[in-house]
C-alpha cells in the first residue's frame, strides 16, 4: 500500500508542478464570474443559470484535465526512460498502476473540489439557494465518472501513443455520454443487424449519463436516496475496476523499449 | 513545444476565439433595417451558427419552464438503465411556478444576445414578464428592444399590442396593430400562412377593439376585412350580421378582449396529472371556444 502511495505522492507532485490546473481554474472562474454579468431583461433575481453553467464547465474542464492528466503518464515515463528505473525497484507493475491511478484520481477530486468551490461562492454571491447535500452528491457522482475516464485514459496510453490515446478516450467518453443514452430512441427507426448491434453497444458500454444528476440540483428535485447513490457509485467502481484490469492485462506483459517515439 | 510554449498558444487560441466571436456578435447584432450589402454578407457567413446556438439557449429556457422535462421521444425499450436515470434525474412533467418563471429569463437573455434577429425569445420574454411574472414595465423594454433589433417583424407589433392592450392601454395597442398591419402589406413575409393567421387574428382583435369603444363603422370594415380572408367562416360572416343589425355591445367586447388576454390555458390531462407534451400543446394561450377566435401568441404551437 505504501509503494502504491508513493507513486500516487510522485503524480500529484508533478500535476502541481505543471500547469494545467491553475490555467483550467482560472478559465473556470473567469467564465463563470463574466455570467453574472446577464442583465436578465432587468429582471435582477437570484438565478440557477450560473450554476447550470458552470456546472457545465466544470464538467468539461475536469474531463478535458482526466484525459490529458493520466493519457501523458505512460509514454511520459517511457521517453523519459524513468520507467526502467522504477521497473528494477522491488514494485509490482500491478502497484505501479494503481499508484498512478490514484495519483490522477486524488489530483482530479482535489481540482474538482476547487472547481465546485469557485461555482458555489459565484452563484451564492448572485444570492441563488440550492440544497448543498444535493450538490454534494452531484460531486460525488461526477469525481467517480472522473475515475472511470482516468482509468480508460491509462487503458488507451498503455498501447497507443500520449495523443492517440487521449482522443481515443475523448472519443469513447462523448459516445458513452452522449450517443449511448439515446440508443433507445435510434431503435425505433433501426431494424435487422443495425438494431442487434445497438442494442448490444447500449448494454455493454458504460453509462455515463447516470453520473451526471446536476438537472435534479437546478430543478429543485431534492436529495437523492441513498441507496440509489450508493448504487451508482457502485457502478461506477465496478467501472473502474474493469478498466484497471484491462489496463492491467496490457501493462503487465508489456515490453518497453529504451527511445521508443511515444 | 515547451509546455509554457502550449499555454501560450491556448490563450493566443482563446483570445482570437473570444475576438471572432465578439466581432460576430457586432456586426450581427445591428438592426435589419440598417443592413447593408457587406454587413448581410457577414450575417450570411456567422448567422447559422449564431442561430443554432440562439435556438438551443430558446431550447434551455424551455427545458427550464418544465422543470428539467426534456422533449417527449419515442423508445424502442425500457432498461434498468432508464429507470436509474430516471429515478437520478426525474424527468416527470411539471411547470414552473409564478416566481420560477424568471429562471428562464437569463436564457431568453442570452438567446436574444446570440441573435437579436430570433424574434421568438423576445416574444416569450414579453408574455411572461407581462404575465405570471406581474412586470409589465419589464416587457416593455423586451419588447422595445425587439422593435429596435427588428423593425420589420410585425410579429412584435402584434406582442406589443397585446402588451397594450392587456394593461389597459387600448390608444397604445391600436396604434401598435395599425403598424402591425402596415407591416403585413407591405414586408414580404417568409411565412405566408401564418402572416394569414396573424392578419385575421389582428383583425378580430380591431373589430373587439373598435366595438368596445363603440366605433360601429371601422368595427364593421375590420370584421369585413376578416371575412375576406376567410369567407368560409360562419363566425366572422355571423359577427358581420351582428354588427350591422344589432345595437353594439362594448360591455361584451372588453369581456371577450379580457378572455383572450387574461385566461391561462390549463390541459385537463394536464389537471388531471396525465398530461404529455406534444406539439399540439397550446400552453398560455387562452381558451377560446371557438377555434376561429383563437389568438395565437408566443406559447401557440400550431
Amino acid at each position: 500500500m505504501s509503494k502504491i502511495l508513493t507513486i500516487a505522492q510522485s503524480v500529484c507532485l508533478e500535476m502541481i508542478r505543471r500547469k494545467d490546473i491553475y490555467i483550467i481554474l482560472t478559465l473556470q472562474g473567469f467564465l463563470t464570474l463574466m455570467l453574472t454579468m446577464v442583465d436578465s431583461f432587468g429582471s435582477d433575481v437570484p438565478s440557477s443559470y450560473i450554476m447550470d453553467i458552470g456546472l457545465l464547465l466544470a464538467f468539461l474542464l475536469s474531463i478535458t484535465l482526466a484525459i490529458t492528466m493520466s493519457a501523458r503518464q505512460f509514454p511520459n515515463e517511457e521517453r523519459s526512460g524513468t520507467i526502467f528505473t522504477i521497473l528494477t525497484k522491488p514494485i509490482s507493475r500491478l502497484e505501479f498502476l494503481l499508484g498512478k491511478w490514484c495519483g490522477i484520481w486524488i489530483c482530479l477530486l482535489l481540482s474538482n473540489a476547487l472547481f465546485y468551490l469557485i461555482i458555489t461562492g459565484i452563484t451564492l454571491s448572485k444570492g441563488y439557494a440550492f440544497s448543498p447535500v444535493t450538490l454534494f452528491q452531484v460531486f460525488c457522482l461526477h469525481s467517480s465518472m472522473l475515475g472511470i475516464i482516468a482509468a480508460i485514459s491509462l487503458f488507451f496510453s498503455l498501447f497507443l501513443t500520449q495523443a492517440a490515446g487521449g482522443t481515443a478516450t475523448g472519443i469513447a467518453v462523448v459516445l458513452a455520454y452522449l450517443f449511448v443514452p439515446r440508443i433507445p430512441n435510434l431503435l425505433t427507426y433501426e431494424s435487422g443487424w443495425r438494431e442487434k448491434a445497438l442494442w448490444l453497444i447500449y448494454f455493454v458500454s458504460p453509462h455515463f449519463e447516470l453520473f451526471d444528476m446536476r438537472a435534479r440540483l437546478l430543478h429543485g428535485w431534492g436529495v437523492l436516496e441513498f441507496k440509489i447513490l450508493l448504487g451508482t457509485l457502485a457502478y461506477g467502481l465496478l467501472l473502474t475496476i474493469v478498466f484497471l484490469a484491462l489496463a492491467w492485462f496490457v501493462f503487465r506483459k508489456k515490453h518497453f523499449k529504451r527511445g521508443a517515439a511515444l | 513545444m515547451s509546455s509554457s510554449g502550449k499555454y501560450f498558444s491556448l490563450i493566443v487560441a482563446l483570445a482570437l476565439g473570444v475576438g471572432a466571436v465578439g466581432v460576430g456578435a457586432m456586426l450581427t447584432s445591428q438592426s435589419t433595417s440598417n443592413t447593408t450589402g457587406s454587413s448581410a454578407g457577414s450575417t450570411y457567413i456567422l448567422g447559422p451558427a449564431r442561430s443554432l446556438l440562439s435556438a438551443t439557449l430558446y431550447q434551455r429556457a424551455d427545458t427550464y419552464f418544465h422543470k428539467g422535462a426534456p422533449p417527449n421521444q419515442e423508445e424502442a425499450f425500457e432498461s434498468i438503465f432508464q429507470k436509474w436515470k430516471e429515478a437520478i434525474n426525474p424527468t416527470e412533467h411539471r411547470h414552473t411556478t409564478a416566481a420560477e418563471t424568471l429562471e428562464i429569463m437569463p436564457w431568453l437573455r442570452l438567446a436574444t444576445k446570440t441573435d437579436p434577429h430570433n424574434i421568438e425569445p423576445y416574444l416569450v420574454a414579453c408574455y411572461w414578464l407581462n404575465g405570471d411574472c406581474g412586470r409589465p414595465d419589464l416587457a416593455l423594454g423586451v419588447i422595445e428592444e425587439a422593435v429596435g433589433k427588428n423593425p420589420d417583424r410585425y410579429e412584435i407589433y402584434l406582442e406589443k399590442g397585446r402588451l397594450h392592450l392587456s394593461n389597459n392601454q387600448p390608444d397604445q395597442a391600436m396604434n401598435s396593430f395599425f403598424t402591425t398591419l402596415t407591416l403585413l402589406n407591405t414586408v414580404e413575409q417568409t411565412d405566408p400562412e401564418q402572416a394569414l393567421i396573424d392578419r385575421s387574428t389582428l383583425l378580430t382583435i380591431q373589430s373587439l377593439l373598435f366595438e368596445a369603444q363603440g366605433s360601429r363603422t371601422e368595427a364593421i370594415e375590420a370584421t369585413r376585412q376578416n371575412l375576406a380572408l376567410y369567407p368560409d367562416r360562419s363566425s366572422h360572416s355571423n359577427r358581420l350580421i351582428k354588427l350591422e343589425n344589432e345595437p353594439l355591445n362594448p360591455e361584451q367586447a372588453q369581456q371577450q378582449l379580457a378572455v383572450l388576454f387574461t385566461s391561462k390555458y390549463v390541459c385537463a390531462a394536464e389537471a388531471n396529472g396525465e398530461h404529455v407534451h406534444s406539439e399540439n400543446c397550446s400552453h398560455g394561450a387562452p381558451v377560446v371556444e371557438d377555434a376561429q377566435d383563437h389568438v395565437h401568441g408566443p406559447s401557440c404551437n400550431h
